[in-house]
């Protein structure tokens, strides 16, 4: 509950996640104590507007276009309220909320998903039937991930702010225990002393909810990203867990990296699809005019073939077969493994990861010294690699330590991934147009444009393989930066002081 | 802002049901609207189910903005706002008295209400007292209901007698038959004939019907339930007229 000063009276909003089917209990459970009465409601389907990453939902933030007004509600703090629907106050010129506007420099916030939006407007009556104040409740439901928010605003009528604040302590008493989790949410805090077994499990199994968060949205098709952000995060715990494969039962894990490879097996298809026809535009606009209708053509191909995968994946995800799998994952992460120490007797979780980080560092750079101009794309492959574990493990060290390096290291390290995950995407772009010809060649159907799409695929792979070049260029100036001897002094002190910290708290 | 007074010497003429209805007319025409009821009995706010707050005091009228402000309570109708009558106001003409500047004590609580509101309609108790005289100085129109008896055409006579006396504003009183029966001689009489009366008197007047007497059980302005009645009609005439010669 948050009181917010208005003209000479207090607004109260109360927001929470809850089961949509809860709403009835919530007002009957208000009916034992005041008379409501239902004055007005709207239904509309919106545009949920967040980055790839979901970065304001995961700050409790929400913003939303209906019918072309933009709403940007702070979940979190009420004194935040943008208003009962949307006004221009909270739009700048180009009509994009003032909070996103703000933090655009390191956002792309897009269109991401859809949400059902259901106002409802009661007015509240005490005993003597005299009206005491306006209930506003809206209801978001969010198709991906699915949350289903629930905002009451509790505007009294003047001279009521008492009534109106019983009234609030009255839904907080009803709202007891059947408030939702955020799937960003942990389900128990990480600490640097934990034992390293146990960190690393809550942190995996936090990982699977965001991971199950997506699902929906693959299913319906809503963006591509969401099965971006699926494989992503599925990437991330097997890293993990691969890190860390010393300190837990072989078999325990090998079930698990085992499960979690079958399943990114069975999505790769459509992700490889996905990255071609996006960058498909880039390539039409590069191409001579004489090579853009088999560009064209080759497009149309794919996403034809993209739909099909699509079909599959949702079909895959919705399956009986699938959810049971990802419930035994669940349960796996949630149960310690046998022998699993407690915090007083196992390895602290933050010399394990620091340990970790040391290693992988020092293997990376082993492989990058290695490494020469004319190496395999291989090579940068397994360079590529063993910088994402690294970077796995210092988002994790991130989590739960408060070392200061953390953040300094990860972002020296930005440059150099990106330049490797962009080198990684044009291999597996060039590889797959090959592959996709030979598909092309022994399909009958497509004997009369094949020389169009031919041609077209020839002009794409000859600017891919321009872009390799030059991003290779860029990208062995990029080694020197991470071979930089600062750069392991800082990843060194980091490690010795991590290390004291631990001894210090022991 | 314009404000507007029901006062009577007489109780039980109707200045409460014509100051509820009046207030509900002008919030509903757009007015922002305050009724502020200044009878112990507190029949304006039993009308429109509104308390006053348990704390409210009868000297809180005289204790500045804040004090004032907190006592205004929102009715059901839009722009219609109401500060209920604490039982202890039936001592504000010993607060008055005890003030510096007795005779705008009323004047000064209305100033606190310029530019919020536009109307205010003031439900006055049945006395001649220190605070009538505050409402004589401060209201706007001051308008008497008048039952067609005898003894209610004396009542006037004696009220124009001290406003002369005192030199206040007769030409801001006015008047208008209520409960008028029309079954009685006598009422029917006095309507007709009442170019002679001191003040100047509306022609519509309002009857006495059951309709309107249903308000204390329906808790709402007669308009409100019974919009189509002929009675209520009456009232929306009278109170349109009002308007028309600027009283509203």
């Amino acid at each position: 509950m948050k009181p917010e000063r208005g003209y000479s009276t207090i607004v109260i909003v109360i927001t929470f996640l809850a089961d949509p089917s809860r709403k009835q209990y919530l007002l009957n459970g208000l009916q034992e104590e005041w008379i409501i009465e239902r004055k007005d409601s709207h239904e509309q389907r919106c545009t949920v507007l967040d980055t790839y990453d979901y970065t304001l939902l995961r700050q409790k933030k929400i913003a939303l276009l209906c019918n072309g007004n933009y709403s940007f509600f702070d979940l979190l703090d009420a004194s935040k309220d943008v208003s009962r629907s949307v006004t221009s106050s909270v739009l700048e010129n180009d009509k994009q909320p003032k909070e996103i506007v703000k933090n655009r420099g390191g956002w792309k916030v897009n269109r991401r998903t859809q949400a059902d939006v259901n106002e409802e407007f009661f007015l509240v009556r005490n005993t003597d039937r005299k009206g005491v104040a306006r209930l506003f409740l809206l209801l978001i439901n969010i198709d991906t991930p699915p949350l289903h928010i629930m905002r009451l605003q509790i505007s009294p009528l003047r001279g009521y702010d008492e009534e109106a604040v019983n009234l609030s302590t009255l839904f907080e008493r009803i709202l007891t225990g059947d408030k939702m989790r955020f799937p960003w949410d942990r389900k128990r805090e990480i600490r640097p002393r934990m034992t390293d077994t146990a960190g690393i499990r809550i942190f995996c199994s936090d990982v699977l909810s965001r991971v199950r968060s997506f699902e929906r949205g693959i299913v319906r098709d809503t963006d591509p990203e969401c099965l971006h952000q699926y494989r992503v995060n599925v990437r991330k715990i097997r890293a993990l867990l691969g890190l860390s494969k010393s300190i837990f039962p072989r078999d325990w894990l090998q079930a698990l990296t085992d499960e979690l490879s079958s399943i990114m097996k069975r999505t790769n298809r459509l992700r490889d699809l996905d990255v071609h026809i996006d960058a498909m535009e880039g390539y039409r606009q590069l191409l001579p005019d004489a090579l853009k209708a088999g560009a064209v053509l080759l497009e149309e191909l794919l996403k034809h073939e993209r739909q099909k995968e699509q079909g599959k994946v949702a079909a895959f995800l919705a399956s009986e077969k699938y959810l049971g799998r990802m419930r035994q994952l669940e349960k796996n992460l949630d149960k310690p493994p046998e022998n699993e120490e407690n915090d007083d007797t196992g390895k602290p979780l933050q010399a394990t990861v620091l340990h970790i980080l040391e290693r992988r560092f020092n293997k990376m750079v082993k492989k990058i010294t290695e490494v020469e101009a004319e190496a395999e794309d291989l090579s940068f492959h397994q360079i590529r690699i063993e910088g994402k574990k690294l970077r796995y493990a210092l988002e994790f060290l991130e989590v739960f330590s408060d070392l200061k390096q953390v953040k300094k290291i990860i972002k020296k390290m930005k440059r150099f991934q990106d330049l490797f995950g962009e080198y990684n995407d044009l291999c597996v772009q060039e590889e797959f147009l090959h592959i996709h010809m030979d598909g092309i060649e022994n399909d009958d159907n497509l004997k009369a444009k094949r020389r169009d799409i031919e041609m077209a695929v020839g002009g794409i792979l000859t600017i891919i393989s321009k872009k390799k070049a030059e991003v290779r260029e860029l990208m062995l100036k990029e080694t020197v930066s991470v071979r930089d001897k600062n750069l392991k002094k800082n990843i060194s002190k980091m490690v010795k002081e991590g290390m004291d910290e631990i001894s210090r708290s022991v | 802002m314009k404000s507007v007074a029901l006062y009577s010497i007489k109780g039980g003429v109707g200045k409460t049901t014509m100051a509820v209805n009046m207030a509900y007319f002008e919030s509903a025409a757009g007015a922002r609207t305050l009724l502020i009821d200044l009878d112990p009995q507190g029949s304006s706010g039993f009308y429109l189910r509104i308390r006053p707050k348990p704390k409210s005091r009868g000297k809180d009228f005289f204790r500045g903005s804040d004090k004032m402000h907190t006592m205004i309570r929102e009715s059901d109708y839009q722009n219609l706002d109401v500060i209920p009558a604490p039982e202890s106001v039936r001592k504000i003409d010993m607060h008055i008295a005890d003030a510096n500047e007795k005779q705008v004590q009323i004047q000064k609580m209305l100033d606190l209400f310029i530019g919020e509101y536009d109307r205010v309609i003031i439900d006055c108790p049945s006395q001649l007292g220190l605070m009538s005289e505050n409402i004589f100085i401060a209201a706007d129109a001051i308008v008497v209901p008048l039952i067609p008896t005898v003894l209610s055409l004396n009542t006037l006579q004696q009220l124009e007698q001290f406003i002369k006396r005192r030199q206040y504003n007769l030409d801001k009183f006015y008047a208008f038959f209520s409960m008028v029966d029309q079954r009685k001689r006598m009422h029917r009489e006095t309507v007709d004939n009442a170019e002679n009366l001191p003040i100047k008197i509306f022609q519509n007047w309002i009857p006495y019907a059951s309709v309107i007497e249903k308000m204390g059980m329906h808790m709402t302005p007669a308009q409100f339930y019974a919009k189509n009645e002929k009675a209520v009609r009456m009232i929306e005439q009278l109170l349109q007229e009002m308007k028309e010669y600027g009283v509203l």
